[in-house]
């Protein structure tokens, strides 16, 4: 739990500096694509991952899992339909057929008309939310935290030996 | 200040942009993977060892040890060594042992998540080989045990039919002479059926006093004659056809009356004599309730009933049954286990009613299987082989088992299990045992059969009271068993054959000895044939053997008399103590009924005669009404036609 919270902090602090836009979308792309898959499979293994050796926000990507995975509830039949006429097409059957019968290859559930279905959206719909993120992020910056920096009480309490003390720690420990 | 800040910041060196990739977690990533293998290599053996040593023993019920074991995760092998199974009922040998067991996992299936043994080998196997500590047995009430005591409880429950164990001790005490007098003298015994009598008695007396008011609440001769009072003021004067029209109508309220009062008195009467007789049906136990008294009286002094078709069953169904239950949970966990596909009903019963909706579940596909497919786990086939070593506890066995699997219709074979072979040392000679477990579909259909040529047996004994000790020696059987079990209904037949035993007979009484052992001596050879049948929750037990039909033949003459007597004399103390109060309550019951009879249906019948006289009454006198009217229409007119003659002068 502790560190959970841990990369939450971080994603707030690296998402009021001036640094990490990229890992910031990458983070919301990467949950989107972990929030639109129903359950744990073998693609959300790989997500985690990707999460671990790719520097990725991870504080970011858990905060959108949550958020998506509300969205995705209400958006299953949506997946379910998605998922049946993928699962349905007749010049894929022969591929399913072959991916049914491998090992390993049954546990991402692709045979499941939500989780294909959710993983189809999910995936083509990543880049788009990866670039969406990036822009929401810059413009959070430019609208939000660069105004807040330019107010009378963030000065003030930039002037604060308390404020001092705490970017001190955060050089050494953070 | 400011200055000198603003210096140190500006001298500050920009931060290096890092890569995508996080090098920083490959420390981490080798620790874990190192702390991962060395758990795997070091500690994951033992651990399972201790994990299967530990369910086992609570399964099994007493302590089951693993010398133990290796497996390989990139061979997919395993290899279990020295295990040994304590005896319960004697913790200081096993009651099985087994050298090895290895086993291959078919790499193919572990990549599936299904654990297929594709051949496996089981080799030293050692019965009641001697532990070096004797083994722990687990109480019945650990808490350890709680779910696997509840399958042992209802197995034993399956086998509750009990019968005397010292029946033999206790005939002995008969045919020495008995006399139940002196001991029910001392004994002063409640009886269940005085005691009952006495409440009857109370009950019958509280009863009698609620009735008692019930019927003195009934309308009685004082309403009747009121009734008549009334009808009789009524005067029906036909000359004044208004007033005779409203006595017709006061009369006809008074039946109405009479009738509201016979009903009353009928729903009583009809109440009442309804609990009179279920007093009666009460009563009517009372022979029975006097039966039980005698029956156990009978049990209290030990006076046991010579049946000869019981007697065997009373001699060996304990031994029997008690060989056979704590096995009778394996039949359990098989059926849990390597369960038979259920019906669309059963899943369709197993569903929750109502659930919230889940995520991903959508519709599951199903392409054409071309590859294998796998059960979640599978024993294909393992090979048994043992050899006996010079002094040693292992036996020459030899068998196969085979197809052994969570989803028998998947796998599309019978479980078997083959075994045959001897153990010198313990001298059980000529072992076969095959068993086939078909759970392919419903109804699920196992089969056993085997035999043993040769095996010996501890001294039996049959009775070690004071007044008789039997004990029967050098038992040396062969046995042969069959059964079958369609889904819960089994029926399974025992032979065993025991020769030359021999007897040894203790009796204080010499008369009582002789005719112990002149029956055992016409039995040298006990043949013992058992069978057990129907449902599983409720088996009927049938057991046959040469040895109790003659002991039970050989002391029927000299016991049987002794036992009717000492039955009568039972009889007799108990009808002297209940006899009168049972005379005494037969007498309160009929005087109450009697009672019911007069006050109640008297009452009713008095009334509805009543009732009848007076619709008799009323009749008439509608008629006697109707009568005079007619008659004065009839003459009125006849003046009027001889007035109309003489106007017209005819």
């Amino acid at each position: 739990m502790g560190l959970l919270l841990k990369q939450i902090f971080n994603f707030l602090k690296i998402l009021n500096s001036d640094t990490g836009t990229n890992q910031i979308a990458a983070g919301i792309a990467a949950g989107f694509i972990l929030g639109m898959t129903p359950a744990l499979s073998l693609q959300s293994l790989i997500i985690f991952l990707c999460l671990f050796i790719f520097r990725i926000q991870v504080g970011a990507a858990l905060l959108a899992t949550g958020f998506f995975a509300v969205f995705a509830y209400v958006f299953d039949p949506v997946f379910d339909k998605v998922g049946q006429s993928v699962l349905e097409m007749a010049s894929l059957q022969s591929l399913f057929t072959t991916l049914y019968n491998m090992p390993i290859i049954p546990f991402t559930r692709f045979n499941n008309s939500v989780v294909m279905g959710a993983g189809v959206v999910g995936f083509a719909l990543a880049p788009f939310v990866f670039f969406a993120g990036k822009y929401l992020v810059q413009k959070y910056r430019k609208s939000v935290v660069e105004r807040f920096k330019n107010t009378k009480l963030w000065k003030a309490v930039k002037a604060t030996s308390f404020y001092k003390w705490y970017v001190k720690y955060d050089e050494l420990y953070g | 200040m400011t200055n000198s800040t603003d210096n140190n910041q500006s001298q500050e060196k920009p931060k290096k942009a890092k890569g995508p990739i996080r090098f920083e977690a490959i420390i981490p990533t080798i620790l874990i993977t190192v702390l991962v293998g060395a758990y795997m290599t070091y500690f994951f053996d033992a651990n399972l060892r201790s994990g299967i040593e530990w369910v086992g023993s609570r399964v099994h019920g007493a302590e089951i040890n693993i010398a133990n074991i290796s497996t390989s995760f990139i061979n997919g092998n395993m290899q279990i060594d020295g295990i040994q199974i304590t005896d319960k009922t004697k913790p200081e040998q096993n009651m099985l042992q087994i050298g090895q067991i290895r086993f291959g996992l078919v790499w193919d299936a572990l990549l599936r998540a299904k654990f297929v043994v594709s051949d496996a080998a089981i080799e030293g196997i050692a019965i009641h080989a001697k532990r070096k500590r004797p083994g722990q047995i687990f109480k019945k009430d650990d808490p350890s045990r709680k779910e696997i005591n509840k399958i042992e409880t209802a197995a034993l429950d399956i086998t509750k039919e009990k019968y005397n164990k010292n029946i033999l001790g206790d005939l002995a005490t008969v045919a020495g002479g008995v006399d139940p007098n002196s001991q029910l003298k001392e004994m002063q015994a409640d009886l269940g059926a005085e005691k009952k009598i006495n409440d009857l008695k109370l009950d019958i007396k509280n009863k009698e006093n609620a009735w008692k008011e019930r019927i003195a609440q009934l309308p009685g001769q004082d309403k009747f004659k009121a009734l008549e009072s009334q009808f009789k003021a009524l005067k029906f004067d036909s000359n004044n056809p208004q007033q005779f029209l409203k006595d017709i109508q006061e009369a006809d309220r008074i039946i109405k009356e009479a009738d509201q009062h016979i009903k009353t008195i009928t729903t009583t009467a009809n109440e009442l004599n309804g609990e009179v007789n279920a007093v009666g049906k009460e009563l009517g136990q009372v022979d029975q309730w006097i039966q039980q008294d005698i029956a156990d009286l009978q049990n209290r002094l030990n006076i046991p009933s010579l049946n000869v078709g019981d007697l065997s069953k009373s001699l060996f169904l304990n031994l029997i049954s008690e060989k056979i239950a704590p096995y009778q949970k394996y039949i359990v966990l098989a059926k849990e286990y390597m369960p038979p596909p259920k019906d669309k009903n059963a899943k369709a019963a197993d569903a929750p009613m109502v659930t919230p909706r889940q995520r991903g579940q959508g519709r599951t596909y199903r392409f054409p299987v071309t590859a294998t497919s796998y059960p979640l786990f599978w024993l294909q086939k393992g090979t048994i082989s043992s050899k006996s070593n010079e002094g040693g506890f292992s036996g020459d066995i030899s068998g196969t088992i085979a197809n052994f699997t969570t989803n028998p219709r998947r796998v599309g074979k019978p479980a078997t299990l083959e075994i045959s072979g001897d153990f010198p040392h313990q001298q059980v000679m000529g072992l076969k045992a095959n068993v086939v477990i078909d759970n392919r579909q419903q109804p699920t259909k196992s089969t056993l059969s085997g035999s043993v040529a040769s095996f010996p047996m501890e001294p039996l004994v049959l009775s070690d009271s004071k007044d008789l000790k039997f004990k029967v020696t050098n038992l040396v059987g062969r046995s042969s068993f069959a059964g079958q079990m369609v889904d819960d209904r089994m029926a399974v037949n025992i032979k065993n054959i025991y020769d030359q035993v021999k007897y040894d007979i203790q009796s204080n009484n010499k008369d009582v000895e002789q005719i112990f052992v002149a029956a055992a001596n016409g039995v040298p050879r006990i043949t013992l044939d058992a069978g057990v049948k129907g449902k599983f929750s409720s088996l009927a037990w049938s057991v046959d053997s040469n040895l109790g039909r003659e002991l039970g033949s050989g002391l029927k003459k000299q016991v049987q008399e002794k036992i009717d007597q000492a039955k009568k004399q039972l009889e007799a103390y108990v009808y002297g103590r209940v006899g009168k109060e049972k005379q005494a309550l037969q007498a309160q019951y009929n005087q109450l009924q009697s009672q019911i009879n007069n006050q109640v249906n008297g009452k009713k019948q008095q009334l509805e005669n009543e009732k009848k006289q007076l619709m008799a009454q009323l009749d008439q006198k509608k008629k006697s009404g109707e009568n005079q009217q007619k008659q004065k229409v009839e003459e009125k007119s006849k003046k009027l036609m001889n007035d109309l003659k003489k106007k017209l002068k005819f």
